[in-house]
């Protein structure tokens, strides 16, 4: 098996640690691993992981209910609660469209996008604003114009976010401040 | 502009090399297979994150530094010096997961795109296969094309890898979905178009002028190194340009008007591309890729109305692919207002003594040049006495 962002050497160091450590060390890591996947699951309007369905942000009634922005993975939603300029919701997507790595609409949460925004027009809420937030790279550009064909019968209005994210373009690496002036300064798409 | 230091670690023969380069020539000695053609090769790979000849990436990373750790690497670092003060790029290449090569690129320390390593340094290369440019295959002429418009322009650059991570993906779509017998998903394949149209045209419109201006430098040097005999004309049109017949079946047409510069703008090859991708879809189906586009281009040298490629004398070949460079080094200089740094790697064994003469002349105009070659008694007293003459063994400089 293969934990991302550990690489051999790593993966062998924590292998000593665990071997030397005392036995309660490692009872204890494999209890909490346990019921990290027992007890969260996703959230069932936005897809965010979470332990209570709706999760958090979706349940907070001071969020803005009317402004979704759309992410890529649940970290990106951590980076931008981190810089604390987003009032809105999220949606998140669980990967962005890729052909060379077989990855098609149905294998992201799209269709379940499109079916929220549907919902919310009949509501008194209806959602304003859609925030293409998929990262600068090739396969989140795709993936935002492949949204912007999916969404374009809908009222909503696109937006992307500005420029001006760092190099490789990952929203999880990019720093408040460039997030918040990513958030702030989004295009209409 | 110049390189005023070299660093590189684990590349090819090369475990570690610190090396500090003066301006005007240099002489790179020693015998084959010493590191004599790697040293060019970095310089080369720093100028266009692209790898100088077919070899490509295979051993890049130097035999045996597996036993560093997991993750071999190589490292190459040049400090730069131009006209707007010192830089330092480096390009680090790592082998990741299966064989696949990752290479990240820090211009003055701080991480970028590939693409934008480009233009920061910028280079002109010789070496004795440059002949195959002529009468290679067309992917040797979209190599040197790309290398030499990447390091001019950076809207080329961006459009260029943009282009093949578009078309990669494309490809991946069109093939599965013919391992699978049904049609692609017809809205993935449209946001693809949309991205590939552009990069695609954005390319096209470079290399045309690029060609263009290329041949109206060439053609003066090359009457003079052909005793004022010969005509050379280079052509090019984008492969789905519906004004012109393809390229390769231009020499039946003998030098006219008809393969005159194209003029088509932008909106008519986006045009152009978006009704040749609509009208070999149904191919593009069955064969499971991408059949049109500037990945499929070609370009072609013509002597006084006859295909060099398929009818040019090996002289002739080699006269017209010394003119189209010693264009590049004037068009280098046309482009960004600074001459090159010339790499020539065995380049002047094989020219007789105008050609070499006509070279030298070029080099004498160059901040930098650095010459290899296995015997240095061959260049003559003149040069060696001009040039800091280096030597190399095994991977060692002294
Ligand atoms: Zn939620």
């Amino acid at each position: 098996m293969r934990l991302p962002g550990i690489g051999p050497k790593s993966a062998s160091r924590l292998a000593y640690y665990l071997l030397r450590a005392p036995e309660a060390v490692s009872l204890e890591l494999a209890q909490a691993l346990q019921e990290l996947k027992a007890s969260t699951r996703l959230c069932s309007v936005c897809f965010n992981i979470t332990e209570t369905d709706p999760c958090p942000i979706c349940s907070d009634p001071s969020r803005d209910q009317s402004v979704v922005c759309v992410v890529e993975e649940p970290l990106d939603v951590a980076a931008i609660e981190r810089a604390k300029a987003y009032r809105g919701v999220y949606h998140v997507l669980h990967g962005v469209l890729s052909p060379i790595n077989g990855v098609g609409p149905d294998d992201l949460k799209i269709n379940e996008l499109v079916a929220r925004i549907r919902r919310a027009q009949q509501t008194s809420t209806p959602i304003r604003e859609v925030i293409l937030a998929t990262n600068p790279t090739v396969e989140g550009e795709m993936t935002a114009a492949f949204l912007q064909r999916k969404l374009s019968g809908l009222s909503v209005t696109l937006t992307r976010l500005a420029r001006g994210l760092p190099v490789g373009g990952d929203l999880e690496y990019a720093d408040e401040i460039t997030l918040s002036r990513a958030l702030e300064g989004r295009q209409p798409f | 502009m110049r390189v005023r230091y070299l660093s590189l670690t684990n590349f090819r023969l090369y475990a570690r090399l610190e090396l500090d380069l003066p301006p005007g020539l240099i002489v790179v000695e020693g015998d084959n297979a010493q590191g004599k053609t790697s040293l060019l090769e970095a310089i080369y790979l720093l100028a266009t994150a692209r790898s100088p000849h077919a070899a490509a990436d295979r051993q890049v990373i130097r035999w045996g530094a597996e036993a560093d750790g997991p993750f071999p690497f190589a490292l190459l670092r040049a400090e730069l010096r131009r006209h707007d003060g010192l830089h330092t790029i480096e390009l680090l290449i790592q082998r990741g997961e299966g064989k696949r090569l990752r290479k990240q690129i820090r211009v003055n320390r701080n991480p970028c795109h590939a693409s934008d390593l480009a233009g920061w340094l910028r280079v002109v290369l010789f070496t004795p296969s440059d002949v195959e440019l002529v009468s290679g295959p067309p992917a040797l002429r979209r190599e040197f094309l790309d290398a030499a418009l990447v390091q001019v322009s950076r809207e080329y650059a961006h459009a260029l890898e943009q282009y093949q991570q578009t078309l990669a993906q494309r490809n991946a779509l069109l093939r599965r979905a013919m391992e699978q017998g049904r049609p692609p998903d017809t809205d993935t394949l449209a946001v693809l178009d949309e991205q590939l149209i552009p990069a695609g045209v954005t390319i096209a419109l470079h290399r045309q002028s690029a060609i263009a201006e290329l041949n109206q430098l060439a053609m003066p040097i090359h009457r003079e190194l052909s005793d004022g005999q010969e005509m050379l004309r280079l052509i090019y049109h984008p492969n789905f340009d519906p004004a012109h017949p393809p390229v390769e079946r231009a020499y039946q047409l003998g030098l006219d008007e008809s393969i005159a510069p194209s003029t088509l703008s932008r909106s008519e090859l986006t045009e152009a591309f978006r009704q040749a991708l609509r009208q070999r879809r149904r191919e593009e189906l069955l064969q499971g890729m991408t059949l049109v586009g500037p990945h499929r281009d070609d370009a072609r040298f013509m002597n006084d109305g006859m295909d060099l490629g398929e009818f040019g004398s090996r002289g002739q070949r080699r006269t017209a692919v010394l003119a189209t460079k010693l264009a590049q080094i004037e068009w280098v200089k046309m482009q960004t207002g600074e001459m090159p740094v010339l790499l020539l790697d065995e380049a002047l064994a094989e020219l007789d003594l105008r050609r070499r003469r006509s070279l030298l002349s070029y080099v004498a105009r160059c901040e930098q040049a650095i010459i290899t070659t296995t015997d240095i008694h061959s260049l003559g007293e003149e040069l060696r006495q001009q040039a800091t003459v280096l030597h190399v063994r095994e991977g060692v400089v002294w």
